[in-house]
């Protein structure tokens, strides 16, 4: 059961003929009581009719109960001068029942500004190129309180295990989670400064924005605590991110004397998180200050190794030998080894395989550890964000026809595949993989080939050849023809005769076209690992590329108003 | 108006701001820390959180850590077709745990790095002394509690060192804040392991006799603690030769098995395949303890159906295994003057051997097997006789109902009587006739079946301490009296949790080796022609094999079927990988490591591994 109160009380205050002024106050309190129970009886005398007075079974029933509650104050002040300056000013007192007593309640204030130059006298001169500009800016701080509202209890639940004990099963209560004693919200800080402006009596329009959003106090795991801690770490308002972007939008439309319209709408967005706070972890794999979310580590590869890139005795076989860094490798001639990414006992690297590029100039390849100020021959290899999203709508009418298209993109995105149709050898068992794998591995009459040695690396994607390097990453940038259609109205002279008042047939394609940079893999850029209609979290566990495609629609119709 | 309004705001918002409690939501359907602790029976609810975790029995479901057959198969007592499992090649990028799931490395036989259960039991321990100071116990319920949480704590720590040797100790629950404990390097092992030793040594004092049917006490302790013991004294021996520590432990090993043997509440009466195949172990006065599984309860695991002879065993038992089982005059089979003793097929073993041999193994070649020797030791004896047809539900699936006997008095007797014999070879007392009849002794007389009375099975002769059998097979490191017992071991825990821990602290890892030791790449003697002329057939020639007497290896090419006859090489078989003795321990992850040093202090890798 939900209860939501909420009052708020206007004033509106006019004074003198240019300053109206707004205030408001008001509280919600929600409070959320939830309850449930059940119970069950096995073994109806009738499956058609089920009654717990008709079953014969065991009983079993259960229930639990859960509540919650916030309650916020809050208020806010306009002040508007002509039209010209507008000011707003909110403060918010928030309170939740998550977190313990003394740290329910937080203060959350924000502030915006709008300045309508164009209003002003000495701006009039512009009028004729420049119909309307308005500059923005803004910042505020809300809560966020999202969470379970156990994190700093300590709880110990029941669990029925599968021991049996006289024939039942045993009951126990489990081990105390680690807690924070000390969780409070988590507070979300936004800077927004852009402006609006319309040129040539409203026909082009151009809208900016930039904006910082700060993610401070988020609550995560604590960092830097070992397994010999013995649990997961206790979670705590421990984590801070920045993220930057900036968005434009340019419109234009425009009707030509002669019955032709033009329209067209351009987005292009961009964004980037940083880590700013987390603890006092170096490692890259960790959030480490500083990491952009998103980064992939990897290795530079080289290219393949091939014959006589290895020394032979005098059968003609690879000599192995053991590595500086302590591995059983065949001897190259450069002394490069990368014993260390042999990860299968019977994995040598050897003719076909990946050669990776020594960027620390050490004769080995490794991850050193994995430390900002040891990584060995790793670097960052790209990104998994998506960057530079951009769309164009451009629209036409003439004369009775129409013509509508849409691209979308993705200037810049990279993901490390996880699946056959992605990584060279994933899995054997899975009895297939993409043709531009299985039709361009390394063979020593194919030594040009863009993968490597065929090699089962039994479920891996980072095994062996296929260590997270630049080679094989996937390139996720894409643009796309989402839709494209053609229409064309009859004239509504003759169809009146007919007592239509519209009659158009039109074309619509869908995701017709798309320009990628795949190199042939079977896989859809836009589609989500692990997505489908069935399961949007696991699906086919996650691997890439084998979620559900974006279809291509082809329609044929026919619009008729009467 | 207005001022109405804002008088019903300001009140509403005066009532709900005094009304402190209206944000006091406390957690309603579950008990926290602070509460719980308040009387015995929530220390029981607690404690029964522990049982599956080690006293794991057939586990449940399709689950394999710990579950014998399924999850201890690495060792050399078993054998697959093609390439034998390499041991691990290199330090794994990641190895960890968090959580109190059960889980185990197969090539280890324990647990992950995973402290979680000694942060459990930590935690147990100090809530039973705040309880007690608080006086919610009598002085009797404080000890047996903390005898039960030291149990557990001695129990996690016993298997984290045969893993990983060194490991860090705890003995309270670490603050997470507490840097300099949470970071601190491996100590020597044998820091943990005098932990252990006072923990087993306080439990050994205090816990209960009696809690309880099935629930844990003072004689299940025991078996455990003789267990425990009995490893970390030989490791000291063998790996360290550290004899004071060795003494320390075995002693306390002899001890522990003293004081289930003098209870004289424990007889072996009950016939050795009744022990895994029957649904109800309760009364078997040879099982300590045990974990049922019941249809009702929705309780089932999957070992039996992994022995019904339909399924396949991909790793199986091998000739080095079935060699070493002792025929029933007592003698090894290379000594035996019985009639056949030295001939190595399942007709003559069967008949000549120890009745665990015909109670371990099907009496026929299994082409389900992958040596053709297949275990049905963990079914009952009406289970296996439905090969080739439909299989009802206990004995195929996950759905099994046969019980475990997770603790058995033969192992009492087993670790104790190794454990003096150990100890007699530092200066201790001799093994006398009178310890050899309270084990193995007592063991070979456990009772027959009728299956195997009509199948001609007899028991096997006594051992006599004035004649032990000196093995011309045997190992020269290893003394007469010693071999037999490791012997005896092995006939007992076929497919259990024991032999790679054996051979790990007796420091015979070489054993696995097939170049070291043949016998482990083949199977039984075996006449196609005879036993299992189905396999005669075009698809089997150029694969099957035999090796004759003379050493040859014989290849059936469709026209040689009444010459296939010799020990049966199991098909593409092809040794494992060389190995080092860094094998006897585990390597941490790399990802641990370097999180140390991420943070400036050091965990220090083992021997060998990189």
């Amino acid at each position: 059961m939900r209860n939501t109160v909420n009052l708020t009380s206007n004033y509106f205050l006019q004074l003198g003929e240019n300053h109206s002024m707004n205030f408001l106050v008001g509280m919600s309190a929600v409070t959320y009581d939830f309850g449930s129970h059940w119970a069950q009886k096995t073994t109806l005398i009738d499956v058609a009719n089920p009654q717990f007075s008709l079953a014969t079974g065991t009983q079993t029933s259960g229930g639990s109960e859960a509540w919650e509650s916030q309650l916020g104050y809050f208020a806010r002040a306009n002040y508007n001068y002509a039209e010209k300056y507008l000011i707003e000013a909110n403060i918010r007192y928030d309170g939740t029942s998550k977190f313990p007593g003394h740290m329910q309640w937080r203060w959350y204030p924000s502030f915006s500004a709008g300045w309508r130059m164009m209003q002003e006298p000495w701006m009039q001169w512009a009028k004729p190129i420049m119909s309307s500009m308005k500059l923005r800016a803004s910042w505020g701080s809300i809560g966020d309180q999202t969470v379970s509202n156990a994190l700093y209890v300590p709880t110990m639940s029941s669990v029925t295990s599968l021991w049996l004990q006289s024939g039942s099963k045993l009951v126990y209560y489990g081990t105390p989670a680690a807690v924070s004693a000390a969780i409070t919200w988590q507070d979300i800080t936004t800077l927004d400064v852009g402006f609006d402006a319309r040129f040539f009596n409203s026909a082009l329009g151009i809208s900016f924005d930039w904006f910082q959003r700060d993610t401070e106090n988020m609550i995560v795991p604590s960092e830097g605590i070992p397994p010999t801690y013995g649990t997961s770490a206790p979670r705590g308002n421990f984590g801070s991110l920045r993220t930057r972007g900036w968005e434009v939008a340019v419109d234009f439309g425009y009707a030509f004397g002669n019955g032709l319209i033009l329209s067209a709408l351009v987005t292009l967005a961009d964004a980037t998180t940083k880590i700013t706070k987390y603890g006092t972890t170096t490692s890259i794999d960790d959030w480490y200050v500083g990491k952009t979310y998103g980064e992939i580590w990897g290795y530079e590869t080289d290219r393949l190794y091939q014959n006589d890139d290895f020394e032979y005795d005098g059968a003609g076989n690879l000599v192995l030998v053991t590595s500086k860094d302590g591995y059983q490798v065949y001897k190259t001639k450069d002394g490069v080894t990368q014993g260390r990414l042999q990860n299968s006992a019977n994995f040598k690297f050897g003719p076909g395989d990946v050669k990776f590029k020594d960027l620390d100039g050490d004769g080995v390849i490794s991850p050193g550890s994995r430390l900002i100020d040891d990584h060995g021959d790793l670097k960052v290899i790209g990104n998994s964000t998506p960057r530079y999203e951009y769309g164009f709508r451009l629209g036409a009418e003439y004369r009775g026809f129409d013509l509508q298209v849409f691209f979308q993109g993705v200037g810049q995105r990279h993901i490390w595949g996880n699946s056959s149709m992605t990584i060279a050898g994933y899995n054997s068992g899975d009895g297939a993989q993409a043709q531009a794998i299985a039709g361009n591995f390394w063979k020593p009459d194919r030594t040009d080939a863009f993968y490597p040695r065929p090699y089962n690396n039994a479920n891996s994607n980072s095994n062996n050849n296929m260590q997270v390097q630049t080679r094989y990453l996937l390139d996720m940038s894409y643009l796309r023809m989402k839709n494209l259609t053609v229409g064309y109205a009859l004239p509504a002279a003759w169809t009146r005769k007919a007592n239509i008042s519209k009659l158009r047939v039109y074309v619509a394609l869908e995701n017709f076209l798309t320009f990628d940079n795949l190199m042939g893999l079977p896989i859809d850029p836009e589609e989500v690992a692990g997505y489908s209609v069935y399961n949007t979290s696991n699906y086919n566990t996650g691997r890439t590329g084998v979620g559900t495609p974006t279809f291509k629609t082809a329609s044929v119709g026919v619009q008729v108003n009467f | 108006m207005k001022k109405y309004i804002l008088l019903l705001v300001s009140l509403t918002a005066l009532t709900l701001a005094g009304c402190s409690d209206f944000l006091d939501r406390p957690q309603k359907s579950a008990m926290d820390d602070t509460n719980y602790w308040t009387n015995e029976n929530n220390l029981r609810f607690f404690a029964n959180g522990y049982y599956i975790n080690y006293f794991t029995g057939y586990y449940s479901g399709w689950s394999v850590p710990y579950v014998p057959l399924r999850g201890y198969y690495f060792s050399d007592d078993f054998t697959s077709a093609g390439t034998q499992s390499h041991f691990e090649t290199a330090a794994p990028s990641s190895r960890y745990g968090t959580t109190e799931t059960p889980s185990m490395l197969t090539q280890y036989s324990g647990p992950n790095w995973n402290f979680a259960w000694v942060r459990k039991s930590n935690l147990f321990l100090d809530r039973i002394n705040t309880m007690n100071e608080n006086g919610y116990l009598s002085e009797e319920m404080h000890k047996h509690w903390s005898a039960v949480a030291r149990f557990f704590r001695g129990y996690e720590y016993s298997r984290l060192v045969n893993v990983f040797g060194d490991v860090p100790y705890y003995d309270f629950v670490v603050d997470d804040t507490d840097m300099e404990e949470l970071y601190k390097d491996r100590q020597d092992r044998s820091i943990a392991m005098n932990g252990v030793y006072d923990d087993f040594v306080y439990v050994l004092d205090n816990m209960r006799l009696n809690d309880g049917t099935n629930f844990l006490n003072r004689y299940i302790a025991a078996g455990f603690i003789s267990r425990f013991m009995l490893f970390e004294g030989t490791w000291q021996k063998y790996h360290n030769n550290n004899q004071e520590l060795a003494k320390k432990y075995l002693n306390l090993a002899v001890r522990a098995g003293d004081f289930v043997i003098n209870s004289g509440q424990f007889v072996f009466d009950t016939d050795f395949r009744s022990l895994f195949g029957s649904e109800n172990l309760a009364g078997m006065k040879e099982v300590l303890m045990y974990r049922h599984y019941s249809v009702a309860e929705a309780v089932l695991h999957h070992v039996a159906s992994y022995s019904n002879l339909n399924e396949s065993q991909a790793t199986a038992p091998n000739l080095a295994l079935a060699k070493s089982f002792i025929c029933n005059d007592g003698n090894p089979y290379a000594l035996s003057p019985i009639e056949n003793a030295n001939v190595l097929d399942l007709g003559n073993m069967v008949l000549t051997r120890d009745p665990r041999f015909e109670a371990t193994f099907h009496n026929e070649p299994m082409i389900s097997s992958a040596t053709l020797l297949y275990a049905c030791k963990f079914i009952d004896r009406e289970g296996v006789t439905y090969y080739g047809r439909t299989v009802p539900p206990k004995y195929g699936s996950n759905t099994n109902t046969n019980g475990y006997p997770v603790m058995r008095y033969a192992e009492v007797v087993l670790n104790w009587i190794e454990a003096k014999a150990e100890l007699a070879t530092m200066g201790g007392a001799a093994v006398t006739q009178a310890d050899l009849d309270a084990s193995i002794n007592a063991i070979r007389n456990r009772p027959l079946d009728q299956t195997a009375i009509d199948r001609g099975v007899q028991k096997t002769a006594p051992m006599s301490i004035s004649n032990i059998p000196d093995d011309p097979e045997r190992d020269p490191d290893v003394i007469p009296l010693l071999w037999e017992i490791r012997r005896e071991r092995r006939m007992e825990f076929v497919y259990e949790h024991t032999r790679l821990l054996d051979i790990k602290r007796w420091k015979k890892i070489d054993y696995m080796s097939g170049a070291k030791n043949p016998d482990i790449l083949r199977g039984l003697w075996i006449n196609f022609q005879e036993e299992l002329p189905t396999w005669l057939i075009p698809s089997k020639e150029g694969v099957l094999q035999v090796e004759l007497t003379d050493g040859t290896i014989l290849t059936y090419d469709g026209s040689n079927g009444d010459h296939m006859v010799g020990y049966y090489i199991p098909q593409a078989i092809a040794d494992r990988n060389a190995f080092t003795d860094r094998v006897y321990l585990a390597p941490l992850g790399n990802a641990q490591i370097d999180a140390y040093k991420d943070k400036g202090y050091v965990l220090t890798q083992n021997p060998g591994w990189n």
